[in-house]
């Protein structure tokens, strides 16, 4: 599978990834299949894909916190010359935190209910720093402050309850920050806030894009979310990437039949209300994946041949789509 | 065989054969135990364990493995009686609690709480020096100990099946009263209930072992565990196998009744709201 | 928060006094045994009349409470029926006694429980899981008193390690009173540790699927201090409550347990009352056993609300 992604300098790169579900010592179901990624430096990397698409399940791959029973089987993941996957669970454990953090979702509940806000922020320089307890506590400050938190001082001293759900989500994001990491996995970071807070997280996540060193994944199931955030866009489908392009591309010139049918089905506003186009039928299990094309149960497009494996075409510069149908 | 998942169920397994040969020693002692479990045998007092006495022989010149199946008799009785009274006496109060609600429910639950929070076995010391220290006794204090208990479970239990659609379903349609309780209520009460009275039955097999122990229950000559352990425990230095094959059957019956409890919860695991 | 402490205190005084009656009712359900008991079976009635009408055993059952309450309220007991001794100063003296032992086997409980609950819930399903809630369950099957004599016979008798039993005041010679109160300690303890250990394991796996463990994960923590600083915090809030309940059960076994290692504290004072039918002795042992397991839940009770800084969006 040809390789995706700008040429040159990348943080991370993937090739092949397979990832099953095991059972008894034997493959049950694939819930990612043969995903090649790569993350520039600097670049905001979007993985957009429905619940069930395998998009956090590829992303926790790299760090090693994938579930019992749940393996990489086939692939690399190169960050920095190593590859991920050959790892010790004691050598990924100083990566993760420190060069790759994550922004995690589901802020309040991702947030310890007992410990104080400046500690868990502060939590992976602690682990992965030998600086001392008021250098940490300084730090913690400034990077509050850099996610615009008020009153950093006595905001560290809370307890989570006490913070509204955008604060919380900012305080992950200081907290991913703080150890000046490669790699920013965000996954989906604004799930569970409303749009009016979606918004500011999402203009605070370009700010800090242009003030530092790192480059980000973002995870979503919302494609208008990312429009004007990502850099570049994979879409993912069933554990297949299915399009991947530039951030714009992908909007006016969408080429895969999903990506199609998910921007149809974002409401616009001058739009007739009434007609909501939803993508009939719903994502197969991961037990039932054939070689073929993992999305022509759904298709409106679906030919004969759509039962063999779609190969990767391209459309120009870096777009490219798994489809049979030329278009 | 190969399709059993042990780890699961390798100790409830292992368990089934223990309660039968438990069930079986009580119901079949005379054909069980080698000796007459009174039969005084002066040749041979004190003695270990030999080919003769598997488990030796206590200061009377008794056999102890005759002794103890013999006394499986008195635990399993009271076990069964003491769980009886308990589960009826509890369901009663439980079931009368949710059903009724309000007043009736505040005051009947705040008397079950108070007697819940009192250590078993002081009452169980204190009735039975009351009542007598008799079997017949042990069982009725026993009994009587384990009403807040199951009050407490059938009233949580009456509760959450209150709220469920179907008892309104059948309101209704005019079920009410008796029927209601009878019909819609208890059965759902029944799961959880036996769960327990798996769990209260070994405790109760414990507790009356620790009144014998303590000379307020069965009384020598008649053998039960607990004053085979305490007999026992006068001689340990010179005969310490008295205490030991008491205490192990006693030992095994609890913990096999207390697997039992577990594997049930499990097995009825969905059905229960936790 | 001061509002949950106030109510929880209100409720405390009734409770005591509702168990104060069930204890005096349970202890006065069969008249006329106390005097056969001081008196010799060979009493003739009068005298027995003469001594229930001395000791006042002849009036009402309310208005005999009401005296007893009331004296009671201010430490004041009564005299044994047996020889006449005022019943207060001898339960003053025993209590501690009790004290300690019930603390240390609690201990022994508590540490195995926190310890062996965590690494069974932290391996869950794994082979030490299995091992650790099999060893709990046959842990919480012994029968205390019958693991007390296996105790004295292998470490008193057939190693000659420690002493059969018997007290000395630590205030005396600190080491023999642990000599004293080891193996009793341990008998209560593991015992108790049985149900304990599987309360931990259950909270901890519970706390364990919780979404800021995987958020201190990737934050690439170490196991050992994932579960001592994120998890244990947390799971030990509702381990807390279950093993005042269990504090019940142990203090219950103090009851035997004094009378085989032969300890004098409020345990055998309660069996000695037994014994002697000796009313007022019974009574006030009985009612200062309940009052230590009341008085320790309510003081957990207290304690969890004020640990879960959850409730501090009251104060604030």
């Amino acid at each position: 599978m040809p390789t995706i992604g700008p040429a040159g300098g990348n943080v991370l790169e993937i090739n092949g990834l397979s990832i099953e579900l095991t059972g008894r010592g034997k493959t049950v179901g694939s819930i990612v299949h043969d995903v090649s990624m790569r993350i520039g430096h600097r670049e905001i990397v979007g993985l957009i894909g429905e619940s069930g698409s395998g998009k956090t399940i590829a992303a926790k791959s790299l760090i090693g916190l994938l579930p019992s029973r749940i393996r990489v089987t086939e692939g690399t993941a190169m960050f920095r010359g190593t590859d991920l996957f050959t790892l010790s669970p004691k050598a990924i454990r100083k990566i993760r935190g420190k060069d790759i953090s994550v922004i995690p979702q589901d802020a309040l509940h991702a947030l310890n209910p007992v410990h104080r806000i400046g500690r868990q922020v502060g939590e992976p320089l602690s682990i992965h720093t030998d600086r001392s307890g008021s250098a940490i506590r300084a730090m913690v400050l400034k990077y509050l402050a850099k996610v615009k938190i008020d009153n950093p001082r006595l905001r560290a001293r809370q307890y989570p309850h006490q913070f509204s759900g955008g604060m919380q989500q900012r305080a992950l994001t200081a907290m991913a920050l703080s150890t000046e990491p490669s790699l920013i996995i965000a996954d989906e970071p604004t799930t569970a806030l409303d749009v009016t807070i979606q918004a500011q997280i999402i203009a605070l996540l370009k700010d800090l894009r242009d003030g530092s060193e790192a480059s980000f994944l973002f995870i979503s199931h919302d494609l208008g979310l990312v429009s004007t955030l990502c850099d570049r866009i994979y879409v993912m489908y069933a554990g297949e990437i299915v399009e991947s392009a530039q951030g714009a591309d992908i909007f006016s010139k969408p080429r895969h039949p999903y990506t199609r049918a998910l921007i149809g089905s974002v409401p616009r506003l001058h739009e007739n209300p009434d007609t909501l186009q939803t993508i009939a039928g719903q994502i197969a299990s991961p037990f039932e994946h054939d070689s073929g094309c993992r999305f022509r149960a759904r298709c409106s497009f679906a030919e004969e041949r759509c039962a063999d494996p779609p190969p990767m075409r391209n459309h120009g510069g870096i777009h490219v789509s798994r489809c049979w149908i030329e278009d | 065989m190969g399709r059993i998942n042990w780890r699961k169920y390798g100790l409830l397994i292992f368990s089934l054969p223990v309660v039968v040969i438990l069930f079986c020693a009580s119901a079949f002692s005379s054909l069980l135990a080698p000796y007459d479990p009174y039969y005084l045998d002066v040749m041979y007092m004190l003695e270990g364990p030999s080919s003769g006495h598997l488990f030796g022989t206590d200061e009377l010149g008794r056999d102890v493995l005759s002794r103890t199946i013999y006394a499986s008799q008195i635990s399993i009785v009271v076990g069964l009686i003491a769980v009886a009274i308990g589960m009826t006496g509890g369901t009663v109060i439980g079931v009368t609690a949710a059903y009724f609600g309000g007043l009736i429910d505040n005051l009947l639950m705040r008397l079950m709480d108070i007697l819940f929070s009192f250590p078993a076995i002081l009452l169980a010391v204190i009735l039975m020096a009351n009542l007598g220290t008799s079997i017949l006794n042990a069982m009725l204090a026993i009994g009587i100990i384990f009403i807040p208990g199951f009050a407490r479970l059938t009233r949580a239990v009456t509760q959450t099946v209150q709220r469920q659609q179907y008892l309104e379903a059948a309101i209704c349609i005019g079920v009410s009263g008796p029927r209601l309780i009878w019909r819609e209520i208890l059965p759902n009460v029944f799961g959880p209930v036996v769960v327990e009275a798996a769990v209260a039955f070994s405790y109760a097999v414990l507790l009356e072992s620790a009144l014998s122990f303590l000379g307020l229950g069965a009384q020598p000559p008649e053998p039960s565990w607990g004053n085979m352990i305490n007999t026992g425990r006068g001689f340990i230095e010179q005969a310490p196998w008295i205490s030991f094959a008491p205490g192990m059957a006693l030992f095994l019956c609890v913990f096999s009744f207390n697997i039992l409890g577990d594997g049930l919860r499990d097995l009825l695991d969905p059905k229960l709201n936790k | 928060m001061i509002r949950l402490i106030l109510i929880r205190l209100l409720t405390f005084g009734p409770t005591v006094i509702v168990a104060s009656m069930v204890l005096f009712v349970a202890v006065n359900v069969v008249p006329g045994s106390a005097s056969k008991a001081a008196l010799g079976i060979y009493a003739t009635p009068q005298a027995v009349k003469r001594f229930e009408h001395q000791h006042g055993l002849d009036r009402p059952l309310v208005i005999q409470y009401i005296e007893w309450a009331g004296k009671a309220l201010r430490g004041n007991f009564g005299m044994s029926f047996q020889n006449a001794v005022a019943v207060g100063p001898e339960v003053k003296k025993r209590l501690p006694v009790t004290l300690q032992l019930a603390g240390m086997a609690f201990l022994i409980a508590v540490g195995l429980a926190i310890s062996l609950g965590a690494l069974a819930g932290f391996y869950h399903q794994r082979l030490p899981d299995v091992c650790i809630t099999t060893i709990a369950t046959l842990f919480g099957s012994v029968p205390n008193f019958w693991l007390a004599t296996l105790l004295i016979y292998l470490f008193s008798l057939h190693l000659g390690w420690l002493p059969t039993g018997g007290f000395v005041p630590y205030s005396e010679d600190l080491v023999a009173n642990l000599r004293g109160m080891i193996l009793p300690s341990i008998a209560l303890g593991v015992v108790s540790s049985g149900l304990l250990i599987r309360i931990m394991r259950t909270s901890l796996i519970e706390v364990m699927s919780a979404h800021f463990i995987e958020t201190a994960q990737s934050k690439g923590i170490s196991n050992f201090k994932l579960v001592i600083g994120h998890a244990l915090r947390n799971a030990l809030i509702p381990f807390l409550t279950v093993s005042a309940v269990e504090f019940g059960f142990l203090v219950g076994g103090v009851v035997i347990l004094e009378d085989v290692f032969r300890i004098p504290g409020i345990g055998s004072l309660v069996l000695v009352g037994i014994i002697n039918r000796d009313y007022p002795v019974l009574l006030a042992a009985a009612m200062v056993i309940t009052m230590i397991v009341l008085v320790t839940n309510l003081l957990v009770d207290l304690l969890a609300t004020i640990i879960d800084p959850r409730q501090v969006r009251a104060r604030n």
